[in-house]
């Protein structure tokens, strides 16, 4: 039983109820607290880690719905597994509890085999979800994780404003050719984690690795009304961190890399692509086309960071930029203006 | 006439054995006297949480009479009315006597 033990709360303001339940659950291997009433439970749940609460619902002061009232506003308790404990004639309360979030409800007096089936499915279920949150922390930051996790996977997409984040590194064909394996993968995670540090850092999500390349969002799921200048501090940041990589690696004698941005702005399609076991932040649409082109025009230009005239149009003047004429897109009339970050 | 069901006792000592079922009723018999002091109050949301308690424990130990007629007094004080509760409150106690003295057996 051990693998499936669980740190539970027990909340209910009958002492018999108390003795009965910590045992029935101390013997199925979990390990049990208690509190009395909901404040006394509110204030264990922020002093410490639990997997499960059993929660009665009529006690004094604070009672089982005000206990979920004040979870669902707290980030930090609001995905905490809940089960209602109640007698059989409150079944009107299990409703109202079970759309406030509670997750499961067993009816007093509790039948043991009941208690561990119904205990057991939660304390899976959680499992199951702190570890979808760490795949989420993975791809984005812990805010834009939780802000996923509370909206919901929902798999439909939507247009939004946002700013679409290109980047490479130059001649990194013949880079990972001439260092090997071993010192390629480093290097790529290397270089990762520096770029994700400064992405997340601003705000944006990385919802796409490929190679060395990789595509970061800002102002969309989470969003924020300055995610135009959040991209482009990033950006600049990214090839700050670069630079100072590269002087380490030069007193390591390693390889040096310089790396591409491409910024565009505007409207983008995003929504979750794939199933419900597997799902990525996907965003598609001319403004990420233009970004990825704009990062491939670096090397033309020899410049590290290009953005479009979108981009540049949310900035407020707080960027030193230099023109760099126009680009033509395929499938477009109108050329669009090219600006350098400095 | 037993007042217990015997089969709620059983799965209580299921759970953890003769000794806790011994620990479970003297908790029981302790707390009992002053929920059933509160039953008497004209507070009706105190009354009904007493009753509330008692039934719930009542249910734990087999005690289905004693129980339903907690729920009877848990119902009518949720209501807000307790006109009339005090002869329920008397059918309450001296079940309650009944239940306790085969607890303690």
């Amino acid at each position: 039983m051990s693998a499936a033990a669980g740190r539970i709360l027990v909340v209910d303001d009958n002492r018999v109820n108390r003795l009965l339940l910590g045992r029935g659950l101390e013997e199925q291997g979990h390990s049990v607290q208690f509190a009395e009433h909901g404040r006394e439970a509110l204030d264990l749940l922020r002093g410490s880690q639990f997997d499960l609460m059993l929660l009665d619902v009529l006690m004094p002061e604070v009672d089982g719905y005000q206990v979920l009232a004040e979870m669902k506003d707290d980030p930090h308790l609001r995905d905490l597994p809940v089960i209602m404990t109640t007698a059989l004639d409150e079944l009107d309360s299990v409703v109202k509890c079970i759309e406030m979030g509670a997750e499961d409800y067993l009816t007093k007096p509790i039948n043991p085999v009941l208690l561990r089936a119904r205990v057991q499915s939660s304390l899976e279920k959680k499992r199951l979800r702190d570890q979808q949150r760490e795949l989420i922390s993975k791809f984005a930051t812990r805010e834009v994780a939780e802000d996923l996790l509370t909206s919901g996977f929902s798999l439909g997409g939507k247009f939004v404003e946002a700013a679409a984040l290109f980047c490479d590194i130059r001649s990194f064909t013949a880079i990972a050719e001439a260092e090997g394996p071993a010192n390629t993968i480093e290097l790529l995670n290397d270089y990762y984690m520096l770029m994700m540090d400064a992405i997340g850092h601003e705000g944006g999500v990385v919802n796409q690795m490929v190679g060395d390349g990789l595509m970061a969002i800002f102002g969309a799921p989470s969003p924020t009304p300055d995610f135009r200048l959040r991209a482009v501090r990033a950006a600049r940041q990214m090839v700050e961190l670069v630079e100072l990589f590269d002087h380490e690696q030069a007193t390591l004698g390693k390889v040096q890399i310089t790396i591409g941005v491409g910024i565009a702005s505007g409207q983008v399609i995003a929504g979750y692509t794939g199933t419900q076991q597997r799902a990525t932040y996907t965003c598609v649409g001319d403004t990420v086309n233009l970004a990825a082109r704009l990062e491939a025009h670096t090397k033309v230009v020899r410049q590290p960071i290009l953005i479009d005239e979108n981009t540049r149009a949310g900035l407020n003047g707080e960027i030193r930029l230099e023109p760099q004429g126009e680009l033509l897109l395929k499938g477009k009339h109108q050329p669009v203006n090219v600006y350098s970050v400095t | 006439m037993s007042e217990l069901d015997q089969r709620a006792l059983a799965a209580l000592r299921e759970i953890g054995g003769d000794d806790f079922v011994a620990d479970l009723v003297d908790t029981f018999l302790n707390e009992a006297p002053a929920l059933l002091q509160a039953l008497h109050g004209t507070d009706a949301a105190e009354v009904r949480r007493a009753a509330h308690t008692l039934k719930s424990n009542g249910a734990t130990f087999g005690a289905t009479g004693f129980s339903e007629l907690c729920r009877e007094l848990e119902l009518q004080a949720q209501a807000g009315d307790l006109t009339g509760a005090s002869a329920l409150v008397g059918r309450i106690e001296s079940e309650y006597a009944a239940v306790a003295a085969e607890l303690r057996r």
